[in-house]
């Protein structure tokens, strides 16, 4: 019946799996759920999107293919623990990821960087689809790229930095900066040749 | 203190997470296209679960009054008479409120 509705409409011998796969379906409300489900059991105790999809969030269409999450953890043990949770529940684990309803997921600990743990804890408020959540603000997602300073890093900063509180990124970039201003040169040489 | 904005074993997680991700972009080029067009799908079913997701801080102070607070709003310079009106507009429930406080007094 599938074929017969994929020759219809020109897609010869297509398989029916990959038509399902080609369905627009977003399952970031599922994952996100399950986000919400790790801080009522306590494995986390607060989380935040970042990266990619903090960009999309933004406004910004972009591919990335993984959903990275801040998250507040009490020691490197509890992140040990939380890919266990995960390990026994039978959802496949690939290096650094845990794969979430079908989308990989990596958690990026709150000790890594104190600039990791206060853009959790000033993370903004969301609903998607109905599923509350936290999203990193826009003044700490910049920090955040500007850590991480990828050419396509680069290109985010100057287009988020328009929807930017400059002095509040400002302060955060002064907080969380070096002895040697790391953060702060390469906000202004992104500027610089932008 | 070099680098004081990550901890001592931030280097070691950063490694790895670096390799992590090398190894996984290595696995996605190798997809089979029709592979990689499901998964820009789902990305941009994702963009557009985002883009319509509703910001909750809004929801607190007056902002989440739709319409009502537009028309508030611009009318700032009140005279008394003016703030009145302007409630009235609002909120036409007040005037009914009011002509029964009257109605009672009388």
């Amino acid at each position: 019946m599938i074929a017969e509705n994929n020759e219809q409409i020109g897609f010869g011998e297509l398989p029916a799996d990959t038509l399902h796969l080609s369905q627009r379906v977003s399952n970031l409300p599922t994952v996100l759920d399950e986000l919400n489900a790790l801080v009522r059991q306590g494995i986390i105790k607060d989380y935040a999107i970042g990266g990619g999809y903090a960009v999309m969030y933004y406004g910004i269409p972009y591919s990335t293919f993984d959903l990275d999450v801040l998250v507040v953890l009490g020691s490197e043990e509890d992140f040990h623990n939380l890919y266990s949770h995960y390990y026994q529940k039978g959802n496949k684990i690939e290096n650094v990821y845990i794969y979430i309803a079908n989308m990989a997921v990596q958690f990026l600990p709150n000790y890594i960087s104190p600039l990791f743990n206060d853009a959790i804890k000033e993370a903004k408020r969301i609903i998607v689809n109905g599923v509350p959540s936290k999203v990193v603000k826009v003044e700490y997602l910049i920090a955040l790229l500007l850590t991480a300073f990828r050419p396509k890093d680069k290109i985010h900063i100057i287009e988020l930095a328009k929807n930017a509180d400059m002095p509040a990124l400002h302060e955060i970039l002064k907080r969380f900066d070096d002895g040697q201003h790391v953060l702060s040169k390469r906000f202004k040489e992104v500027l610089g040749n932008s | 203190m070099d680098n004081m904005y990550y901890l001592k074993d931030s280097k070691r997680f950063w490694e790895t997470h670096k390799k992590a991700r090398q190894v996984r972009g290595k696995k996605l080029a190798k997809l089979p296209f029709s592979e990689k067009t499901a998964m820009a799908e789902r990305i941009q079913a994702d963009y557009e679960v985002l883009r319509n997701a509703k910001d909750e801080s809004k929801q607190f102070g007056l902002g989440f009054i739709p319409n009502a607070t537009n028309e508030l709003s611009t009318e700032l310079s009140f005279t008394p008479s003016d703030f009145k009106e302007a409630l009235n507009k609002v909120f036409p429930f007040t005037q009914e409120l009011q002509a029964d406080r009257e109605s009672s007094k009388t």
